[in-house]
């Protein structure tokens, strides 16, 4: 079995640029906040370092100069004695941040062992080492210093650093704690165990590396803290006031009566300090929390960049008429002949906008959904199926961006309007009126602190708001009737559903408005196959009684021929074939859906031979040049790595015909073309076998292969 | 029901906690500071209140248990001994008289700054990248600043500088203690300054916690989900985003609280405000450990109350914490 | 009541493979205390009952698959296997000799024979750790006496066994840069650094993307064949079961359902429960397309019901089904059930009967060689199965 030695990231979505961990702590100098907030921390640390070489004075020492304020001899003035305040203030960062730091290893050191300790061990020395720890969080930290350090008169800085040692640790144990426990769960960690690794070489190799990010976060954190209790200590004359640091210097200003005196010098500098060298410590932390969920960096959706950033290509306003509402014709079965379309995307090209480059992500992908028909689109992971989903109904979000293509849905009453074009109103209207979504995940897609009937009566509320209360609950009784939940499941809360029962929920939220539309993103992928089953009868059912079309999006190809009208298979953010489910099944025409169909294994009559696919697939942003396919294709030839495939016509017998993006499909004509031909070599084995065995290519796509004539 | 039984439990735990440790602490510091104490009112002290000071720090013929037992006697009869700062007053009056100024100035203060911190955490989250990202390196600097010299700048702006606010104190002297309109807005007018400092100083950390837990809650499937219904933006926002947002700004509470509170006894010195803060203050200056440890006991009971009181919002807000 | 399931599939499939079974599980119970605060005064302690009464065998150069939905206790008894967790009852052996090895040597000695793979290859990886960092632990572990430049060496031998060529274009790698084929093989990788005899394997290739998991999955087959050790398959796709492993159990709430080779499982189910799983798997090559209506879910397995642990969601289940355990029964030499439908009595036999009728047509093949009408998207030609459900 071949494998492609480059390296293929398998995500969906391909904005975030890669480089080795050891490396990814660079990204946080890029931004200038953090940059800046590192750059004062070392200004601070230096000065503190070299303060006895550049005090221009001895900090204690008395001069007749008293009260003086900024001058060249003393630039940061005098106090009540003389003495220089410059020379204070330097003197005093050593002190300051001597505490801030010494108590911070500590403080850190503590946390680490308690947090890691129980969150490792667990059972009940995790639980009585997490209430000791909760304990000591909610004790108020600082009358408790106080009054250790009231009994510990005038100690220096190692006791304050003892006693806030003492008082702080147990927020950093509890973060730990926490994060150790979720560590231990993931699998890594259970395989190294499960490799025979020993406890104190996990904990060393495994959990310790991969809390960094949070021990940094909880030391500077407590830098901070520290920083700020030992002056308010020293403020309240509680710590040794012979000693120089920023909070001794406030007490003698205070003392001194500076405030009455003006002398705003004594104790602007000090108070000014130590805001300082805190707001930069917490401009690292808060790059290092961006660094641990980039989630942080992303545009809130509030933002008028995140409501327009979505569609770049200018577009003219089309259809604004809106005919009177007109109840879709009955439900009827669809058939492949039907030409009622309501849904069109035509060449739609998504993109990615990131730093290196536009990742396309969907290009040039075109369908269309005709009424009451099940369009199932299937593609591995990376293929763009997700993407495309969320961009037909405008759900992207920045770094994703429609480039390119049109969407147009025709209403009932016959109106087409422009999808890409409607403005916050009209898509407000066309989503869940128009068009409603089902979720991948219905754990996540529902809001976990509201009740299901309440969730479902939002819709209702935000679209009809002539509905009053009673006749929007008896609404939500009868959707949670068609789904099959029962009807006092509407005051239950997502938590107490099962996954069945959520994803259920989820689908009777999408029937809310009647939609014409649903768009079902691996609605059962999260669900056990009996489940699975339950939940797509319920689908089949309800769209044959109340007539929507929908485009189911999945991996599980065998699935989608199960359920589908029509099929398009994915690849590399491509449709590379569309055909009649059925045909599809018997007659697949692109190498790579062979290969897929040949990776199911059955159920059903004796057991076939399981080909596979050699390779992976492909990453969106390193695309081989022309097919896509091409590198794991075993039919390839020279002219594949030249040209990309556009999607051929290929005629059935049956009168069926399918489009297939391969170049062993030259011969017949390309999509838009309607040359009436036969296909006598359609028979699914032969083709195969021909297939299999091909060594020129052009053999086995003779002229048998040509379109029939079937426009859509 | 059954979540908040043990959370009560719990704080119960902590409360023993708490007072055992305030036991301790005395009876395991190094040196000797009763006979210190002793010593500063070169024998101007009753014999009682001598007898009362040993007792504090172990010193009498009693076993550790029976003090601990007699310790816990004189807590739930409030007889916390004399205090040496303000001698001869005892230790329950002088907290009775200042209890209420400072439970009344950081109740308002913690709830406003948590309100104003919350919703402008919520907006500067709802519409991150736009210009309220900048209210995070401003609440930031707020929130580093010491509260005590926060409060200094404040008096020197709007009290020596403008003469706006009264410098010091909570009242008026001319007015007296008691329900009737001169003496409330008399003190009304003293607390304002001690009250903006507070809540500003306290804004900083729950607007930059919401903020974080709104970015985060917004990437969820639900609020995308949301505003796929088309529901309102409002509704999105409260409903789906900030309900959920704030859910770890409640359960972090405990420790935010015990922050402001510290600040705010700090900002009462600076104020001269007659609280606890003050007291305490006070307090450690003349090394009044009878004082010190009833008002630490204090704190700690009023945080817990605090906490219990979150706890239940919380319990109200997360329908997952209301069963088993 | 009767755990002997193991020996009769040791002596049915195949007959080939004689001898011990490797590694074994005996009448093997899982309970986990369920979490949450301190223990209630009086009542006892709740458990959830994970893994009840299973017994499992895994022979030399036998792929053995165990099949179940989500919290049907598949994963946990790989797990007791592989004594990541102590075991509640019963006991596991290997090579006939009943171990309890947590911790320290006894563990490692156990883990150098016994190997687990993991679901996610994405998850099983330290994610700040190199390739070579990760194998180079294993192979340490496990080849204690090299150092150095042998150490890199075996772990280049490794990489080549699993088809990773050149190696040293992904040992300097981080799991991220890596695809998920790339990756799961490399957890293989790291379990033949043990050099075990037995490999367990939990779903390893459910998190893959269907094209590459054949391939993952003629890798496993491979190796088991060469070094002639056991493998346990944990998967929920039955399907696969039957494509890639000698023999199948079923499990349904912590239990073995049923249990044989891996065709006759598939082909002639005979469970209910393992009826309900076909017939729900998605699956074109069948032509029944009426399915069975099943509106249940699994028990909790908190408080299971009595007597048969399927009976609530079963359209056969009789009344000594609510009440009595069932036992286990012959299906045909080396294929065995639990299920009260077996026994030897009139009500069975009549509800036996039903039963075969309703799933004749479960597996029967929908009919590839003639060309669908052309408006027809289902083949109407091919026999429908009835509704196998009667409620």
């Amino acid at each position: 079995m071949a494998l492609q030695p480059a390296a293929l990231a398998e995500a969906d979505a391909t904005a975030e640029s890669s480089g080795g961990p050891n490396h990814l702590w660079l990204r946080l100098l890029r931004s200038p906040l953090t940059l800046s907030g590192l750059v004062i921390v070392l200004i601070f640390v230096v000065l503190a370092v070299i303060a006895p070489w550049v005090s221009p004075y001895d900090p204690s020492a008395v001069s007749d100069s008293t009260l003086v304020g900024p001058s060249a001899s003393h630039w940061l003035g005098t106090t009540q004695n003389g003495q220089d305040i410059l020379s204070q203030m330097l003197y005093g960062a050593r002190a300051s941040m001597f505490v801030g730091i010494g108590a911070a290893v500590l403080t850190t050191l503590l946390s680490v062992l308690v947090g890691v300790t129980a969150g490792y061990i667990g059972g009940i020395g995790d639980e009585l080492l997490s209430l000791l720890a909760n304990v000591f969080l909610v004790l108020p930290s600082l009358p408790l210093t106080i009054i250790l350090a009231a009994y510990l008169p005038h100690s220096g800085s190692l006791g304050i650093i003892l006693v806030i040692t003492v008082t702080g640790w147990a927020w950093g144990a509890r973060v730990l704690r926490a994060q150790t426990l979720s560590l231990r769960k993931r699998d890594f960690v259970e395989a190294a165990r499960a490799t025979g690794e020993r406890t104190w070489r996990i904990i060393l190799k495994d959990i310790l590396p991969n809390q960094v990010a949070v021990i940094a976060a909880s030391f500077l954190g407590t830098v901070t803290g520290a920083i700020l209790t030992q002056a308010s200590l020293a403020f309240l004359g509680l710590a040794d006031v012979t000693q120089w640091s920023w909070g001794t210097i406030l007490y003698w200003a205070q003392t001194g009566s500076a405030l009455l005196t003006g002398a705003w010098w004594w104790f602007v500098p000090a108070g000014l300090a130590i805001a300082v060298l805190g707001t930069a410590l917490s401009l690292v932390n808060f790059g290092i929390d961006e660094f641990i969920n980039p989630r942080l960096r992303q545009a809130g959706i509030g933002t008028k960049k995140a409501q327009r950033g979505q569609v770049s290509a200018k577009r003219v306003r089309r259809v604004k008429r809106r005919g009177p509402a007109v109840r879709r014709p009955a439900a009827a079965p669809f058939t492949q002949d039907s030409t009622d379309v309501v849904l069109d995307v035509r060449n739609l090209r998504v993109e990615y906008v990131g730093e290196g480059g536009r990742t396309p992500a969907v290009s040039d992908v075109s369908f269309t959904l005709r009424r009451g028909e099940v369009l199932g689109i299937a593609g591995e992971s990376g293929s763009g199926k997700s993407t495309l989903a969320y961009a037909i109904t405008r759900l992207h979000k920045p770094p994703a961006e429609i480039s390119q293509g049109e969407i147009h849905y025709t209403k009932p009453d016959g109106s087409t309007v422009d999808v890409l074009a409607m403005d916050d109103t009209e898509l407000r209207e066309f989503r869940w009126e128009e068009l409603s979504i089902v979720f991948q995940s219905a754990m996540h897609a529902l809001n976990p602190v509201l009740r299901i009937g309440a969730q479902i009566e939002d819709v209702i509320v935000a679209h009809r708001p002539g509905m009053n209360a009673p006749e929007r609950a008896a609404r939500v009784i009868e959707l949670l009737g068609i789904v099959g939940i029962p009807a006092d499941r509407a005051n239950s809360y997502p938590h107490e559903l099962s996954g069945g029962m959520r994803q259920r929920a989820m689908i009777a939220v999408g029937l809310a408005l009647d939609p014409e539309i649903i768009v079902m993103d691996e609605p059962t992928t999260a669900l056990d196959v009996v489940i699975q089953r339950q939940i797509i009868e319920k689908i089949m059912e309800l769209k044959d009684r109340l007539g929507f079309s929908v485009v189911f999006i999945t991996h599980d190809l065998s699935l989608l021929i199960e359920l589908s009208d029509t099929i398009a298979v994915m690849y590399g953010g491509k449709v590379v074939e569309m055909a009649a489910a059925d045909d599809f099944y018997r007659r697949p025409q692109h190498p790579y859906s062979r290969g897929l169909l040949a990776s199911f294994p059955t159920l059903g009559g004796p057991k076939r031979e399981l080909t596979g696919i050699a390779g992976s697939p492909p990453d969106l942003r390193r695309l081989p040049s022309g097919c896509a396919f091409r590198p794991r294709c075993p039919h390839a030839f020279d002219a594949c790595a030249a040209q990309v495939p556009q999607l051929y016509r290929i005629g059935a017998p049956g009168g069926g015909s399918s489009l297939a993006a391969c170049l062993l499909h030259t011969d017949a004509s390309p999509d838009q073309a309607a040359d009436p031909a036969a296909d006598p070599a359609s028979d699914p084995k032969t083709d195969t076998a021909a297939a299999a065995g091909a060594g020129d290519p052009h053999s086995e796509t003779t002229p048998n292969e040509l379109a029939t004539g079937e426009t859509r | 029901m059954r979540t908040l039984l043990r959370k009560i439990a719990f704080y119960l735990l902590t409360a023993w906690a708490a007072i055992s440790l305030n036991f301790l602490i005395p009876r395991i510091m190094p040196g000797n500071p009763a006979d210190n104490l002793i010593n500063q009112f070169h024998g101007k002290l009753s014999p009682s209140a001598v007898h009362a000071l040993r007792v504090l720090f172990g010193q009498s013929n009693q076993n550790l248990w029976q003090q601990y037992v007699s310790y816990w006697h004189s807590v739930f009869t409030g007889n916390f001994g004399i205090s040496y700062a303000y001698y001869p007053s005892k230790v329950s009056t002088v907290l009775g008289q200042s209890m209420y100024w400072t439970l009344i100035l950081v109740t308002i203060c913690t709830v406003l700054g948590f309100i104003i911190g919350t919703v402008l955490g919520m907006l500067a989250g709802w519409k991150r990248g736009s210009w309220l990202d900048s209210l995070v390196p401003i609440t930031t600097f707020l929130s580093s600043i010491p509260y005590f010299w926060f409060a200094i700048i404040m008096v020197y702006l709007f009290a020596i500088t403008f003469k706006w606010f009264p410098l010091s104190g909570g009242y008026a002297l001319d007015q007296h203690i008691g329900l009737n309109s001169g003496f409330i807005g008399s003190a009304i007018n003293y607390a304002v300054l001690p009250a903006v400092t507070i809540t500003i100083a306290s804004i900083g950390g729950w607007l930059i916690g919401m903020r974080n837990m709104m970015v985060t809650t917004l990437s969820e499937d639900y609020v995308r989900l949301a505003e796929a219904k088309g529901l309102s933006k409002r509704r999105v926002m409260y409903t789906y985003a900030a309900r959920n947002a704030m859910l770890p700004s409640l359960s972090g509470f405990a420790m935010s609280l015990g922050f402001v509170i510290g600040g705010s006894i700090v900002t009462e010195v600076v104020f001269n405000y007659p609280g606890i803060g003050s007291v305490l203050f006070k307090a450690a200056q003349a090394a009044d450990y009878p004082l010190m440890s009833a008002i630490f006991l204090l704190i700690t009971v009023l945080v817990l109350v605090a906490n219990l009181i979150a706890d239940i919002a919380y319990v109200f807000l997360d329908p997952r914490t209301r069963e088993s | 009541m009767s755990g002997e399931t193991t020996a009769q599939v040791a002596t049915g499939a195949g007959g080939a493979a004689a001898g011990r079974p490797v590694l074994e599980a005996v009448h093997v119970t899982k309970h986990f205390p369920v979490r949450g605060g301190l223990p209630r005064r009086g009542a006892t302690r709740k458990v959830v009952h994970a893994v009840e009464d299973v017994s499992l065998s895994l022979y030399a150069g036998r792929i053995t698959a165990l099949v179940g939905e989500s919290g049907s206790g598949k994963s946990t008894l790989a797990r007791l296997l592989a004594q990541l967790y102590p075991v509640t009852g019963g006991e596991v052996r290997l090579h006939g000799r009943s171990v309890r090895a947590l911790r320290g040597k006894a563990f490692r000695d156990h883990v150098r024979q016994v190997q687990l793979i993991l679901q996610d290859p994405f998850a099983s990886f330290n994610p700040v750790a190199t390739i070579a960092g990760t194998l180079r632990r294993a192979v340490a572990l496990h080849h204690p006496g090299k150092r150095g430049r042998e150490r890199t060496a075996v772990i280049d031998d490794l990489l080549t066994q699993i088809n990773l060529v050149p190696p040293r274009q992904f040992t300097a790698k981080y799991p991220h840069e890596l695809s998920g084929g790339q990756l799961q093989r490399i957890s293989i990788a790291r379990a033949l650094a043990a050099d075990p005899e037995v490999f367990l394997a939990d779903e390893p290739v459910s998190s893959l993307d269907v094209s590459i998991r054949l391939g993952i999955l003629n890798l496993l087959r491979r190796l088991t064949e060469e070094r002639n050790a056991a493998m346990l398959y944990v998967t929920h796709d039955i399907a696969s079961a039957r494509y890639f492993a000698t023999d199948t159990a079923v499990m349904y709430a912590g239990q073995v359902v049923e249990s044989g080779p891996s065709e006759a499982v598939t082909q002639q189910a005979a469970h209910p429960y393992t009826q309900l799983l076909i017939a729900s798997a998605p699956d074109p090559s069948r032509a029944s397309a009426d399915r069975v209506k099943d509106i249940g879910q699994p028990p909790s397995l908190i408080d299971p019901p009595a007597g048969c642990r399927f009976h609530p969601r079963c359209p056969y289940a009789m009344e000594r089904c609510k009440v009595d355990t069932p036992a286990s029964f012959d299906i045909s030499p080396g294929h065995t059930a639990r299920c009260w439908l077996y026994a030897d009595d009139e009500e069975a036999r009549a509800r036996r009967a039903e039963n075969a009728e309703a799933v004749a047509t479960l597996t029967a093949p929908v009919s590839l060689d003639i060309p669908a009408p052309p408006d027809s998207p289902v083949t109407p030609d091919s026999p429908v199965a009835p509704d196998t459900s009667t409620d």
